[in-house]
Order: structure tokens, then sequence, then C-alpha cells
């Protein structure tokens, strides 16, 4: 592990009942950056956080956060690392305030309460009592909570789940502050929209292996080599005309009420538009172009690792 | 995050967010959260003291209906003790003047190194005034039975009881108050969330502890109030009943931690704890008068730590004779209490896997 890397997982292993959840996982989130574990539901992704703050053992690989293993040292390691749960509950009874003043009480460094309830945006609800919260008000004060403390390391799980789209906004801009203030961030969603904008680098889990590692934008681009170009012909159109074009990687026709869409798979598209326009007798309009996104290789990926399972 | 909320300067993340180091009482902070949950859930608190108020209610009950059905108008006092007999005359006609006003006799006899005193009225006298005027003069509860017509040992109900009512209620104040709330917080995930804090498990276990010893001292207060009022107890002998009750309350509450260390369904947990309440009190020598209980019975009943909790306030509180010297059970209890702990400290869980390595340090 080196001195900038904050989470180091190596060769993690976990397994329930004979049943591999978490398979040979690897990866490192240097200090500072915004790391996001994407995957779909029951991939492994809360196991694997899990295992990082102590809650769970892994059955074999090895687990280094700032330097120590979690669940060895629980409280060296819960001053400097925090985690928000995507289950969890508080004192039902207690008001906001009193709970950031409780949490806090816990830590021998940390913020100021009011100022952590401010940053979350629970100012007008600082006596509310949690159990009159909406749920999205208690994701955000489960998000103070672990702010609290003044964590270099900061683990959330699914933080935007059953958040409006207002408060994902100004959720993502606090985890753009903290990281820019130097917090390593390591968060888990499904939501592209949160990996995309918001991680600096994201790790795709499915059926519990990691199957791609990189930046939203070079995973975006190795799967823009198989953009989409879709077009309209007429219903006696000679398609076949398209099979000899350079760049043509095969290509789907479905009727329609205009006649035929045409969907072709290319490496690059420009040209193959320019290509397209002047075949003889394909007449191809309503050109559209598809380029690949996080999401469709989320979706790839995801289907990919469940016929591999089937 | 509504609107309003975002005009609010980011003074976390630009790092101007007033940073401390400061120890703000995490023990304070967790006994007034837990006080204020325990008061603003009136649930808990309420199970707590309702068994406790109830079976109170319930040996009054029958006190009253035992002298309502009872048709005795000969009621014998004896006293083991003779010593009083030259300083009760006074105060022993006051008691029969007061308790059976229908101008009943009563026969004071020397025998055999012990007195009787033979209350004799046209229908059942309330021999508890003349019980009490015996007290007075300074006879031990023990040294003191009452006997009827037939040769049938009278009890006084509410002094056999009021030991497991104690016990009743400082076992629901444990169980019931301390153990179920714990396995909700787990339940919930609340105790999930706390260990993954810095939060140590004895900070956080012994925060439990300040407002249930005051609703236990609340208790308290009430039956030495009732043993005072039927001069069941003697001021001498308070100092040894505070201890008994202290190391009893504190095994209870080491036993509950015991029994809240793993469970994760607080419902099925109280509805056990409610269960176990009522069995220990019954094993105690509550429900049943502990005479009539079979000999093996009871040999059995007396090795079990809430039994010589209950035995050893009786000794102070109501003047019964325990089973064992009331130092030995204090040895007991403690040793049971220290033992307790020792398995609750290894066994209490943050609701983390097990197999996670612990840290190692003594408190985890």
């Amino acid at each position: 592990m080196t001195d900038q890397q904050a989470i180091r997982v190596e060769n993690l292993v976990k397994s329930y009942d004979g049943r591999r959840v978490v398979d040979d996982v690897t990866f490192a989130v240097s200090r500072g950056e915004i790391f996001g574990l994407l995957g779909p539901n029951g991939a492994g992704k809360t196991t694997i956080i899990e295992c990082l703050v102590g809650l769970r053992a892994p059955a074999s690989g090895r687990i280094d956060v700032l330097g120590m293993r979690p669940g060895v040292d629980r409280r060296a390691f819960a001053e400097r690392v925090a985690v928000q749960p995507q289950t969890a509950s508080l004192f039902p009874t207690l008001s906001v305030d009193e709970t950031l003043r409780l949490f806090r009480s816990f830590y021998e460094i940390g913020v100021v309460p009011d100022a952590v309830r401010d940053e979350v945006g629970l100012t007008a609800q600082a006596r509310t009592r949690v159990k009159n919260l909406s749920g999205g008000e208690l994701r955000r004060l489960l998000l103070a909570v672990a702010l609290v403390g003044d964590p270099e390391v900061l683990i959330l799980d699914e933080p935007s789940a059953g958040v409006d789209p207002a408060a994902r906004q100004a959720l993502w801009e606090t985890v753009r502050a903290l990281a820019a203030r130097g917090i390593t961030v390591l968060l888990s969603t499904h939501h592209m929209d949160e990996a995309t904008q918001l991680c600096d680098r994201v790790g795709i889990i499915v059926e519990g292996r990691l199957v791609a590692l990189d930046t939203p934008e070079a995973l975006i681009l190795a799967r823009d080599a198989e953009t989409v170009v879709s077009f309209d012909v007429a219903a006696d159109a000679d398609v076949e005309r398209l099979v000899p074009l350079a760049g043509v990687e095969g290509f789907e026709i479905e009727n329609t009420s205009r006649g035929r869409r045409v969907r072709v798979r290319t490496g690059d598209a420009d040209a193959l538009i320019r290509k397209i326009a002047f075949v003889p007798g394909l007449g191809a309009r309503r050109i559209d172009i598809a380029r690949g996104s996080l999401e469709d290789l989320f979706i790839e990926l995801s289907r990919q690792g469940a016929s591999d399972a089937g | 995050m509504p609107a309003s909320a975002h005009s609010v300067p980011h003074v976390i993340a630009g790092g101007d967010a007033p940073r401390r180091r400061w120890r703000d009482g995490a023990f304070c902070r967790l006994v007034a959260a837990d006080t204020k949950d325990l008061v603003r859930t009136l649930q808990t608190g309420f199970v707590s003291l309702f068994l406790f108020a109830f079976f109170l209610a319930v040996i009054f009950a029958i006190e009253v209906l035992f002298a309502m059905a009872a048709t005795d108008a000969r009621i014998t006092v004896v006293s083991e003790d003779a010593s009083f007999v030259s300083t009760i005359d006074s105060s022993l006609g006051d008691a029969v003047a007061a308790s059976t006003p229908d101008a009943a006799t009563i026969v004071v006899a020397e025998q055999n190194g012990h007195v009787e005193l033979v209350i004799d009225a046209q229908a059942n006298p309330d021999w508890h005034s003349v019980w009490r005027a015996v007290r007075g003069a300074g006879v031990a509860p023990a040294d003191i039975s009452v006997v009827d017509t037939d040769g049938v040992w009278r009890t006084d109900i509410v002094q056999q009881n009021l030991a497991p009512a104690i016990g009743m209620g400082l076992m629901a104040i444990a169980f019931v108050g301390a153990a179920v709330p714990l396995v909700s917080m787990r339940e919930r995930g609340l105790l999930r969330l706390l260990g993954t804090t810095p939060v140590r498990t004895t900070t956080f276990v012994l925060a439990l502890v300040p407002v249930r010893l005051v609703v236990a001292i609340a208790e308290i207060a009430a039956v030495l109030a009732i043993a005072a009022i039927r001069s069941y107890t003697d001021i001498g002998m308070l100092w040894r009943l505070g201890i008994s009750l202290m190391l009893g309350f504190a095994m209870l509450l080491s036993i509950a931690f015991v029994l809240a260390a793993r469970a994760r369904n607080a419902a099925n947990m109280q509805q056990w704890m409610v269960a176990l309440t009522m069995a220990l009190v019954g094993i105690g020598g509550g429900f049943v008068p502990p005479q009539t209980i079979p000999a093996p019975l009871q040999v059995f009943f007396d090795v079990v730590p809430t039994t010589w909790m209950i035995q050893a306030i009786s000794a102070d509180l109501t003047g019964a004779t325990p089973a064992m010297s009331v130092y030995v059970l204090w040895a007991l209890m403690t040793g049971c209490t220290v033992a307790a702990l020792a398995i609750a400290a290894r066994t209490f869980s943050w609701d983390r896997e097990p197999g996670v390595r612990r840290s190692g340090r003594r408190d985890d």
C-alpha cells in the first residue's frame, strides 16, 4: 500500500453458505479520490463496504484502510473512517441537534455539530425528532452523523437512495467539496448519473466480481467503439447493400409504420454516416447516433454476468 | 435538499468549519439520550413499572380478601422472645383497642420461654396491630408467629411478598427495561451504526444504568415505606438492606446484558423477559409460600441467583430467615455479577459479523 493510497483491497473473497458473493475483488482508492462501486442490486457492493469498515470478516484477501486493518482496532479505525450504512436507524425520539451532539461526543476531534447540520441542509429540522423526518432527511442526517467526526475516509452506501433530485445535487456538491479538501470518498450506487458526474473512478461489480475499473470517461470511450447508428429506409429498400461497407459490424432491422428502421453497430459513426448517404437506392433518413454510455456498459455487463452465472 | 439549504456555505468542505478537540462527555450524552428515549417512549418505562405496581396491588388485594373471608374470632400471636412482656402493656392495649373495637379480650401467657397473646373477639380480629405492637417492643419478625383457632399458621401476605415484589420490580427494570431496548437497537441497526464510531462498549452499556437506577430507587422507596409503616424492617439494618439491593440490582443488570448480548428480535425478547421475570419471582418465593414448596424443589430454587437476591433483601426488609447467611448471599451475588459481566463483555455484539477480529484492547 503506497502513501497515496487510502484504501487497498486485494483479492477479497466473501462467501455466505458456500456461495461467493464477493469473488477475488482487487482495487485501490487514492487519497482525496471519489471512488464509486457500481453494480446491480445484490452484486456484492454492500458486502464489500461492510468488509471495508470491519462489520464483516473476509473469507480471504486483504484490506487496508489508511494503513489499518478494519475491525482490528475499532476505536482508532472509527476515529478516521466514517460510514453511512445503507440501512441504519438512529434514536427515534432524539431531535436532529441532539443526535448530532450525541455522535459528536464519541470523537476526540471533529467539527461543530451545528455546522454539519447546516451543511447537509437540516437547519430547519434542527429540533425535529428523528422519527418525524422524511426518508431523504434521514439519509442527510445519517450523512451528517458520518461527517461529524471529521473523517479522513468517508464510505457511503447508496447515499442518494430515497433522496429527491435537488437533494442529490446538493449531496454531490458536498461530496465533491469533501474530496477537494482531501477526504477520500468511496460510495456505492446504481445511479449511472451519480457515478458519471461524481466519481473520479468507478468499479463495476457484477455477481461479486469486479468486471470493469476505470474513470467513467474511459469506460464510456471503451463503450463508444460500439456506437449505434439508426435510420429509416423504405420497406422495399435493399439493406444488403450495407454489408460491404467498411465499419459496419452488424445491423438489425425492425419493421415500422414508416417502413423499416435499421440499427447499425459501428466503430466509426461519422465515416459510416457519410457512406450511408451515398448508397444507391437505400434512401436513409431520420439518422440518429447513439453513443455508448456508462449505463449501456453497466447493462451489458450486468446481462453478461447474469448469463455467465446462469 | 431544499433550495434554501443550498445558500448555506460549505463550511465543512471549505475547511473553515470550527473543528475542535473536545470530549463532550460521551457518557453524559448517552445517559441524556437514554433518559429522553425512555421518557419519550412510554412503553418500555410503563412495562418496567407495571409489573412491580401490579404485583403490589395484587398482594394488597389478596390481603384484603383474606381478611374479609376469615371467620376466626380467636387468634394467638406467639412470640419466642419473652423479654418484652414488661414493656408491652400500654402499646398492646392501644393495638388491641385499635384492632378489635368490639371489646375483644387479650390474654398474655408466658410459658416454656415463649409468650402467647391470645386475642379473643366477637369476630375475626385484626391481629396485624398486635403483631406490630410486639414488633414495636423489639421482637424480631422471625420470632413472632400467628395461629388461628385450629392451630393453622396465619401469614402476612404483604410481609411474605414484599421482597419478591421489589425483586420483580428490579428484574423488570433490568430484563425488560434494559435488555429489550438493547436488542431493539440491534434489530433496528442502531448498534451497527454505533459500532462504526469510536464509542466504547463500556461507556455505551454503563450509560444505560443511571436512568434505570433512578426508577429502581423509586420502587425501593415505595417498598421501604410499606415496610416501615408495617414495622417489618429495623432502621439499624437498612445499611445491610441497601447493600443487598445494590448487589442484587448490579447482578440483574449484568445478567440482562448477557441475555441481550446477541439477541436480535425485540418482540420475542420482551415476551421472554416478562416470562422469565415471572418465573424467577415464583422461584424466589413470590406467588407460592416457600413453606408449601417440597424440600427437594426448594433446594433447587435456592441455587438460582435471583433467589439469593430475594432472600438477602427479605432478611432485612421483612425479617425473613434466608437459606444462607446474608453475607454468603452477598458473596454469591458478587461472584455471579463478575461472571456475568465477563461473559457480557466477551459476547456483546455491535452487530458485527462473528469472526471480525477484536482489537485486543480491553474495550472493543
